[in-house]
């Protein structure tokens, strides 16, 4: 039993140096001072940082980035609110069929998706839009919203909405005062999910920016492979750093594990 | 403070067989308690669900001092409720709580504060006003629901199963409270119970319900003493039960002779009820074994085999108790025998 | 009045999901007519292209293949870290599942950067390698398929720890003790007690991998680096590059064709596989 204890402990040690190993050496390269993609690292230098933050194409990136999952993540949570309830707290015939429906986007190639949004978006002049970009970005976010905020109302007892109904609550009252406050969890989670996965979508967005819009993801991955030196380490960086953060706001509002399980 | 009336109630569910609550009628006077009795799905929570408004009613009136409330929408009948689980919001204060129908009638926050101190008090719970929900126990949790409901002045007062979530010596004491309250406030009240202690000790009225009917509305007393069939006769208290005919000098049961009543009913078969408590051991009578005793302090029930029938017989205890094998003798008024329709038309 | 809440999302999806992926099964019938020109049309000129020429073929089975080697391989990455995750009673249980399964959120692209840093001509590995005077000539990982299954199979790692977790639910550490009362060695107990209840999550791991691979853009263009073609790459190279739609368009057909063949293989295979652990 001991050695295969050890054996055991090894392994699994191993295996977690094997997923954090990328994520580790990234850190590492964006503190270099060489200027371009090598290891072991030259030095030790934060001006790689003071370079994303310069670089006008970085920024920009950055402030399209950030628009889109704004409005991404507001347009996800009223949709997805509005669908949870009827899910959730109303029996109508498709409901089934309709739920299957509203998930089914994390099942189809986000390759698939890209084109077929760009074929469609094209000739409407959709691409390269705020628009555009939201409106595919929600489609990729609803599923994970739908399933936090389902996953929270079908914990939270029904009963308290009825006894606030009868007290004289409006439905609108009693989604506002009852059910919004009880299934904030759900909620905020389903927020910082949406966020990032519109953050760091980079496929359906290389189909559908072009020259006035361009999200970070894309800029990085455009950078990629022409140069790749400490600046793109940083950026990087910052992504992963951000991801992480969000990681935990998941993990503290539902559960990481309960949010994510399909 | 008002007169409830249900007329042809019917909730009937997509695809289910038969209608979960099957032309229910109902009146409630003013400052009346009623109880709504009968087992699990009888139709009972439903029907009291239809009248609060949070179930669509498939056909039927509901009305309140003779105003049509059918079609009005659960937040503007103006009722109170009393949820089985409590429904207390976990997100906000005992206080907050309370005052929630206050708010929504938005009351000027003076008297909204002057009306959730003066119920808290008179449930005993002011000094944990600020108190979260789940920092509170069973009991009290309960105490929070009633002023929740009451403190709005309702025109009704709704309640399911209010105790069931609670042990059995707080269900004792808060019976009395919830009775107390109820009476003082001259509040009319629909109860939802399974309990026939809880619907005989606490309602002016009691209806029985069964498969989405009302078997039977009384005063307790008239509910206990005559039965409208075996189904009532045995889901309130313990009976004796005795197959046999209807004749013109009185029933005839196998085995047992004629047990001479008179009824109204049509001559043919019927079944006969016989309490308990009615039935006496005494020195001559029908002769029987005993087949059974129970002991519980004050009372000795006993099962009696007697003429191919077995009696069960309940005495205040006095002495020592008889044991099985014991030789005893059965007797009882004729008047204490009532006539029921047989047992398989109920 | 919940077709009312549902209508925003139903108009949301039926416009910027559903319309797409009729008018893109429609454009796969078109015909190219060369410089960005498109013939209105039914023809299956496209999915002759796809089917006749050898290189498409090879395409596809290049993306066929990633997709078996990462699935087979990340799954037997990922079994003994799910293993020790369902069976652990430590109090860090929680923090260590958190960092079994964060890595799933973080951007792709910046994960594989990381990689390009580990597997390039000039970084960790070769330096590593070189400083232990394994070779001189430092491994052409980067630029080659060995490289993307690698950076595949760490960034679907989590993916596979996540399903299969959820799949081992009916693992109970009771029946492997009951074996072990039996007289089961330890090899016996895993081959005929933990390994039977744990294949459905492990069947689940491989598909849900499997159709992560063949759909993967980032990586393979990254890592493969102009030698590793794939249908995703060639989607859209064909779809911006060429601005042949229709082919496009055709071979998104065909990846989606063969992930409906996936998902009904694993159906199947699923489906025996219960049937053989409930003993039925």
């Amino acid at each position: 039993m001991r050695t295969s204890g050890w054996v055991q402990r090894t392994v699994v040690s191993l295996v977690y140096a094997f997923l954090w190993l990328p994520i580790l050496v990234v850190a590492v390269v964006s503190v270099d001072t060489s200027t371009f993609l090598r290891f072991p690292p030259q030095g030790f230098s934060l001006e790689p940082y003071h370079t994303v933050f310069t670089t006008p194409e970085f920024t920009t990136g950055l402030v399209s980035s950030l628009i889109i999952a704004v409005f991404t993540t507001v347009v996800t949570l009223a949709v997805a609110i509005g669908a949870s309830l009827a899910f959730t707290r109303h029996t109508f015939r498709g409901s089934g069929t309709a739920q299957s429906f509203f998930t089914s986007p994390l099942l189809v190639p986000n390759i698939v998706l890209g084109l077929a949004l760009l074929l469609l978006f094209a000739p409407l002049g959709l691409t390269d839009t705020y628009t555009g970009l939201v409106l595919a970005h929600v489609v990729l976010c609803l599923p994970y919203a739908i399933r936090t905020i389902t996953v929270s109302l079908s914990t939270v007892d029904v009963a308290g909405e009825d006894a606030a109904r009868v007290l004289g609550a409006s439905p609108w009252t009693t989604f506002r005062r009852v059910t919004l406050p009880l299934i904030r969890p759900g909620v905020v989670a389903g927020a910082v999910l949406s966020f990032l996965v519109s953050f760091d979508e980079a496929v359906v967005s290389l189909f559908l920016s072009g020259f006035d819009i361009t999200p970070l993801p894309v800029t990085l991955l455009d950078h990629l492979e022409t140069q790749a030196g400490p600046e793109v380490a940083a950026l990087s960086m910052l992504l992963i750093a951000f991801s992480l953060a969000a990681v935990l706001a998941v993990e503290r509002a539902l559960g990481l594990g309960r949010s994510l399980r399909a | 403070m008002a007169e409830l009336r249900v007329a042809g109630l019917v909730k009937r569910y997509p695809g289910a067989a038969s209608p979960a609550v099957d032309g229910v009628d109902l009146t409630v006077e003013q400052g009346e308690m009623l109880a709504l009795l009968g087992p699990s799905g009888c139709g009972k929570t439903t029907t009291l669900r239809m009248i609060a408004g949070l179930i669509e009613p498939t056909a039927g009136t509901i009305s309140v001092d003779g105003r049509d409330l059918t079609r009005t929408p659960v937040h503007k009948r103006g009722m109170g409720m009393v949820f089985q689980s409590f429904a207390l919001l976990p997100h906000l204060t005992v206080a907050g709580n309370v005052a929630f129908g206050l708010d929504m009638r938005r009351l000027p926050a003076a008297e909204k504060k002057k009306r959730v101190a003066e119920i808290l008090d008179r449930v005993r719970l002011g000094h944990l006003a600020e108190r979260r929900i789940g920092q509170l126990s069973g009991g009290q949790q309960q105490r929070v629901a009633l002023a929740r409901a009451l403190v709005v002045n309702p025109s009704v007062l709704l309640l399911d199963e209010p105790l069931s979530a609670l042990d059995a010596q707080l269900r004792e004491s808060l019976r009395t409270e919830i009775r107390e309250m109820q009476q003082n406030a001259g509040i009319t009240a629909v109860f939802v119970t399974h309990d026939q202690d809880e619907a005989l000790s606490m309602a002016d009225r009691v209806a029985v319900m069964d498969n989405g009917r009302v078997a039977q509305i009384g005063t307790p007393q008239e509910i206990y003493e005559n039965p409208a069939d075996v189904f009532v006769a045995t889901f309130i208290g313990r009976a004796n039960l005795f197959d046999g005919e209807l004749t013109a000098s009185g029933v005839v049961v196998p085995g047992l002779g004629t047990l001479p009543v008179t009824s109204d009913r049509a001559h043919g078969p019927v079944t006969a009820l016989l309490r308990p408590q009615a039935v006496r051991l005494s020195a001559d009578g029908l002769p029987g074994t005993v087949r059974s005793a129970s002991y519980t302090g004050d009372q000795v029930a006993y099962q009696v085999d007697a003429a191919g029938h077995t009696f069960l017989v309940d005495t205040v205890a006095a002495g020592a108790p008889l044991t099985r094998g014991d030789a005893v003798h059965l007797a009882w008024d004729d008047t204490a025998v009532r006539v029921l329709p047989p047992r398989d038309a109920s | 009045m919940a077709w009312g809440l549902l209508l925003p999302g139903l108009g949301v999806l039926l416009f910027a999901y559903a319309m797409p992926m009729l008018w893109v099964l429609r454009m796969a019938f078109n015909r190219f007519t060369g410089g960005g020109g498109i013939e209105i049309t039914l023809t299956l000129d496209s999915f002759a292209d796809v089917f006749t020429d050898p290189y498409y073929l090879r395409v596809a089975l290049t993306t066929v293949k990633l997709g078996l080697l990462v699935a087979a391989i990340t799954v037997l990455v990922a079994y003994p870290l799910a293993l020790f995750l369902v069976r652990t009673t430590s109090k860090w249980r929680g923090l260590l599942t958190i960092l079994a399964i964060a890595p799933m959120l973080v951007s792709s692209v910046a994960r594989t950067y990381g990689w390009m840093v580990v597997l390039g001509n000039q970084g960790l590995l070769s330096a590593v390698l070189t400083g232990l005077g394994l070779t001189d000539t430092p491994p052409q990982l980067a630029n080659q398929f060995a490289g993307v299954v690698i950076a595949l199979v760490q960034i679907f790692l989590p993916y596979a720890v996540l399903a299969m977790t959820s799949g081992f639910g009916r693992l109970d550490a009771t029946l492997e003790q009951a074996a072990a009362s039996l007289g089961a060695g330890r090899i016996t107990r895993f081959l005929r007690v933990t390994l039977p209840l744990t294949l459905p999550g492990v069947l689940t791991g491989l598909l849900l991998v499997f159709v992560l691979t063949i759909s993967a853009y980032v990586t393979p263009r990254l890592i493969g680096g102009g030698r590793v073609f794939v249908l995703a790459s060639e989607i859209y190279d064909q779809a911006t590059n060429q601005l042949n739609w229709p082919l496009a368009a055709a071979l998104s057909l065909v990846l989606v064709i063969v992930f409906g063949i996936a998902v009904t293989v694993f159906g199947l295979l699923q489906r025996r596989v219960e049937r053989w652990v409930s003993g039925r």
